[in-house]
């Protein structure tokens, strides 16, 4: 009954400014999880939104409730008609948007906003789901703000937006130092149930190498993993492996069945071994990144065939793993199935390519002089490195490449020269991973992107084991050392082919120091905040606490809660307590408190005047101060003379006179 | 079962306030502090913590640290907000101003004023069954009235004011009870009564001649003339008639009137009501009027305050 008394008198303008801001925020959310989730539902989302903003600034009229009715059957059948039941994390929050965008046309009343509040904080929480960067976690909690400023509109609808807002921000950055605390200290939950994670635009490397289409690589300037060395930075140039292709087919290096299996095989030498984090950014592969034969004890890392890593759950967000490296020529033994699958053509395929190869194979004496014969067959045959190949076709790529065009990158060399190699009779298989990585400004981590996406070859050589062959370090030798981006002789290629962003604009200094300082913040936010995971919260613990930890948490946490809100309590209590807003009040407020306990308080219905004549006969020394006091006090209060500093400083002298013994 | 529970609750509420509410509210002067005032999570609040254990169970199943952090960054807002609700009920003032007795249809009015020394915002202030909002308040004491009806006649104290707020955000109901140390009576209502032919005197022997008189000119029904007061209309005439009559006691007689609770017809309370109307219409035609009331006799008499005096003694028979 209350609530349809508070609605009647809830005026039509501040409904406004609630629809106002909960369009808008509706509009934005849309728009970060556009890249998302299928784009028909998503334009038809932004629709309903954007009518909803023209409905809070008074363009449009509210659907009537049969229209919005039949506006949900349609929107929601056409909902499960586009996403589908495949992905159930997509459909979940498909379903949260469609239901608070089609809410937001037809509320009317308290309730209705309360509700759509509600589910707006769930909707900008799931926000994290798809987007973790540091700016998305700001913009969310520019969301935030707004939301709990709906609640204070919807409380007190006379209230200005902007009170509204600050009023919400404060209260919001007040509980930060709270959540950031429980962040730390609160141990984690186990997953409640296995979920499936949000499905994420394929991006970056490809589980099957076809060298004509990498080329799309170098557009993308999106983070892919940071790394941190520990101790002693091995040294350049930077081999991130990813990937291993050892199975070619239709012109395609693929993985094999073999290669995706879990492998346990320890590594006995532990000579050349150096130890490093990755803090991978989500990745729609579950492979992830190490220099060498790496092999990892995080939880949730697979250490897999070849010294390979990958994640064993799809995580939905950026995950921190501890690597260590071993070299990969101490593995001298290759096992029979390795190498005939190592050696393994296709008949007929590449023909010329083949007979290419048998020549250099006869100048040379034994399988290493065919490896740098090949190298120097590169250099004298003047392959060029480029990131826009011209377009090849036909099945024969590869002898297409080699005779004709001679320019290419990565791809096409990996390609070729893991081809001439199985050729001649030698193992060899095609590795694709990361090369390089940009040093952050105080050299502390190495930042590498999409764009220094890269495939080479690996040859396996008697005695000496895996060894590693990249054509392009002889095409474009500046491309082994620094990231692409730092590659003078690709420079205008690169950022040609860059989206807009802040990389391409790094030919200004300014903006370039900008880049690198925003890039530091960014590293901070994901090695602290993204990165920490119920390891690294147990190792903290455990130095916080040492063992028997939960009863000291619990009181911790009880402890610095309450502290911080008794901090809080008294510091609002302090701020409002009463002020003395009239001139000498203060001043005033003393003698009477002296008074008091020289035992002649202040009596009902006394003026200060009489009050001050009181005071004067009983206390005979202190008369002249008393009279003048009392003087001053007529002046200002009464006769309405403004107080001057001096006067103001005289009234002081006298209470302290005054109040002295 | 639900009368059971509602007993229940009405006892346990009881016993709540006479055991605490009362030493701590009771007052003309009262200012909310830590001791006198209630928070509770209200409702919606409830709904906020359910959401909030939802958006937690997301973070910990995706182990999602930014989607826990929001969970933590909700739930702190959420204890941050029990000490901004308090904060701004804090050193509010209640002052009684004043009440003043009602008739059993409408109820009696009670007028308060309320301050804050800083400002308090969005307050709900209700007493049995009227409320009223305040936008805010501030050093400028604010004064509000509120009627309390559906009360039977009689002595009553006066209802217990509760201030209510969900500022800032609605999470928290914070409320404080103020109880004035007063009472109110409930006069019995006024019921018309169209002649009333018997009445009591001091004047023995006239007594027959006002009789007789009774239904024509002692009380009595005539035409409105151009220049009379509006306020003697009988209104209840006009609305079946359409013509102006005015109810008259008349002029020529200027002696004091006894009415006698035993004349009236009707029950017991309809006599009152009959009785409640006579003396209010007494007072109106300034006549000198008393009553006589089984086990009390008010003597005759003028004025406002013994037309107070004689309505309470009415409405306590």
């Amino acid at each position: 009954m209350r609530h349809n008394k508070l609605n009647l008198e809830l005026s039509k303008v501040s409904y406004k400014k609630i629809e106002l801001l909960q369009s808008i925020t509706l509009i934005i959310i849309v728009l970060l999880l556009a890249k998302f989730i299928s784009l028909t539902f998503i334009s038809v989302v932004l629709l309903l939104s954007l009518w909803s903003l023209a409905i809070a600034l008074n363009q449009v009229k509210k659907p009537n409730v049969l229209a919005g009715n039949i506006l949900a059957i349609l929107t929601t059948v056409g909902l499960f008609l586009d996403i589908g039941f495949a992905d159930t994390v997509n459909l979940f929050v498909a379903m949260l948007l469609l239901s608070t965008a089609l809410k937001q046309l037809i509320s009317t009343s308290i309730f209705h906003f309360k509700s759509i509040c509600l589910i707006q904080l769930f909707l900008i929480s799931s926000v994290y789901l798809y987007q973790q960067s540091l700016y998305t976690s700001m913009l969310t909690f520019i969301f935030f703000v707004g939301n709990i400023a709906t609640l204070n509109l919807i409380i007190r609808p006379n209230a200005k937006l902007s009170n509204a807002l600050k009023l919400s921000a404060k209260s919001l950055l007040l509980s930060l130092p709270i959540a950031f605390f429980c962040f730390l200290i609160l141990p984690r939950m186990p997953s409640f149930w296995s979920l499936p994670g949000p499905g994420v635009a394929k991006t970056g490397l490809n589980e099957n190498i076809d060298p004509f289409s990498i080329s799309k690589l170098s557009n993308s300037s999106e983070l892919v993993f940071r790394s941190k060395f520990s101790d002693e930075k091995p040294t350049a140039p930077f081999y991130w492996r990813s990937m291993v292709h050892e199975e070619f087919s239709q012109q395609a290096w693929k993985i094999t069945p073999k290669a995706k299996l879990t492998d346990s095989k320890e590594i006995i030498d532990y000579d050349t071994n150096y130890s490093y984090e990755i803090i991978a950014e989500k990745s729609g592969l579950h492979w992830l990144y190490g220099l060498d034969y790496a092999r990892s004890k995080t939880q949730f890392v697979d250490n897999k065939y070849a010294g390979l890593l990958a994640r064993k759950k799809n995580l939905s967000q950026t995950f921190k793993y501890h690597v260590s490296s071993y070299n990969l020529k101490n593995i001298i033994k290759l096992s029979q199935y390795e190498r005939n699958i190592n050696l393994g053509l296709t008949a007929n395929s590449n023909p010329k390519t083949a007979i290419v190869a048998k020549e250099i194979k006869k100048r040379s004496d034994s399988d290493e002089v065919f490896f740098n014969n090949l190298y120097l067959y590169y250099i004298q045959n003047k392959f060029k490195y480029t990131l826009e190949p011209p377009a090849l076709y036909g099945s024969n790529k590869l002898d297409q490449f080699l005779l004709e065009s001679k320019k290419g990158f990565c791809g096409h060399y990996a390609s070729l020269s893991a081809f001439m190699f199985r050729s001649v009779g030698i193992p060899a298989r095609v590795v694709s991973g990361y090369l390089g990585g940009e040093l952050s400004k105080d050299k502390d981590y190495l930042s590498v992107f999409q764009y220094d996406a890269h495939a080479w070859t690996e040859v396996w050589l008697e005695n000496k084991g895996w060894t590693r062959f990249d054509a392009t370090s002889v095409v474009s030798p500046d491309r082994l050392y620094g990231s692409l981006s730092q590659s003078e002789a690709n420079k205008e290629e690169f950022l040609r082919n860059l989206n807009f962003g802040l990389l391409s604009l790094q030919n200004f200094p300014v903006l370039n120091w900008v880049r690198l300082n925003l890039d530091n913040i960014d590293f901070m936010w994901t090695n602290w905040i993204l990165g920490f995971n119920a390891q690294e919260q147990q190792g903290l613990l455990k130095k916080l606490f040492g063992s028997d930890q939960t009863l000291k948490i619990a009181f911790t946490i009880i402890g610095l809660l309450t502290a911080f809100l008794l901090c809080v309590y008294f510091y609002t209590v302090w701020k409002k307590r009463p002020m003395y807003t009239k001139p000498l009040e203060f001043e005033y407020t003393k003698i009477k408190v002296w008074g008091a306990i020289k035992k002649v308080p202040l009596e009902p219905g006394m003026t200060p005047q009489s009050y001050m004549a009181l005071l004067n006969k009983q206390f005979d020394s202190k008369s002249k101060y008393l009279t003048e006091f009392s003087n001053l006090y007529i002046d200002t209060r009464y006769k309405e003379i403004a107080l001057s500093k001096s006067n103001l400083k005289q009234a002081k002298i006298l209470v302290k006179l005054i109040t002295k013994n | 079962m639900k009368n059971l529970i509602n007993k229940l609750e009405r006892h346990i509420s009881q016993i709540f306030s006479r055991l605490l509410v009362k030493r701590k509210h009771s007052a003309t002067d009262l200012i909310l502090k830590h001791h006198n005032i209630y928070v509770v999570p209200s409702k919606f609040g409830l709904a906020f913590l359910c959401f909030n254990i939802l958006i937690f169970v997301l973070g910990s199943n995706y182990q999602n640290n930014l989607v826990l952090l929001s969970a933590y960054l909700l739930i702190s807002f959420f204890i941050i907000s029990i000490l901004q609700s308090y904060f701004n009920l804090m050193n509010t003032h209640i002052s009684f101003l004043d009440v003043e007795d009602g008739i059993e249809k409408t109820g009696y009015s009670l007028s308060f004023l309320l301050s804050n020394p800083n400002q308090a915002y969005s307050l709900i202030i209700k007493a049995t069954n009227d409320e009223s909002l305040i936008d805010f308040i501030s050093v400028d004491k604010k004064l509000v009235k509120l009627r309390v009806s559906g009360l039977k006649r009689g002595k009553h104290k006066v209802a217990r004011i509760k201030i209510l707020s969900r500022y800032p955000f609605g999470l928290m109901s914070i409320w404080s009870y103020s109880i004035f140390p007063k009472s109110v009576y409930i006069y019995p209502t006024p019921l018309p009564i169209i002649s009333y032919g018997k009445s009591l005197s001091d004047q023995g022997d006239q007594k027959d001649d006002i009789l007789k008189k009774g239904s024509n000119e002692f009380y009595a029904i005539r035409e409105h003339q151009s220049g009379e007061s509006f306020s003697r209309i009988s209104w209840k005439h006009y609305a079946k008639t359409h013509q102006f009559l005015v109810k008259e006691f008349s002029e020529s007689y200027s002696g004091e009137y006894i009415f006698n609770l035993l004349d009236m017809p009707g029950d017991f309370e309809t006599k009152l009501q009959h009785l409640s109307y006579l003396i209010n219409q007494a007072y109106h035609d300034k006549l000198t009027f008393g009553l006589s009331l089984p086990g009390k006799i008010i003597p005759a008499s003028k004025g406002n305050d013994h037309l107070k005096y004689c309505l309470r003694a009415l409405s306590e028979a």
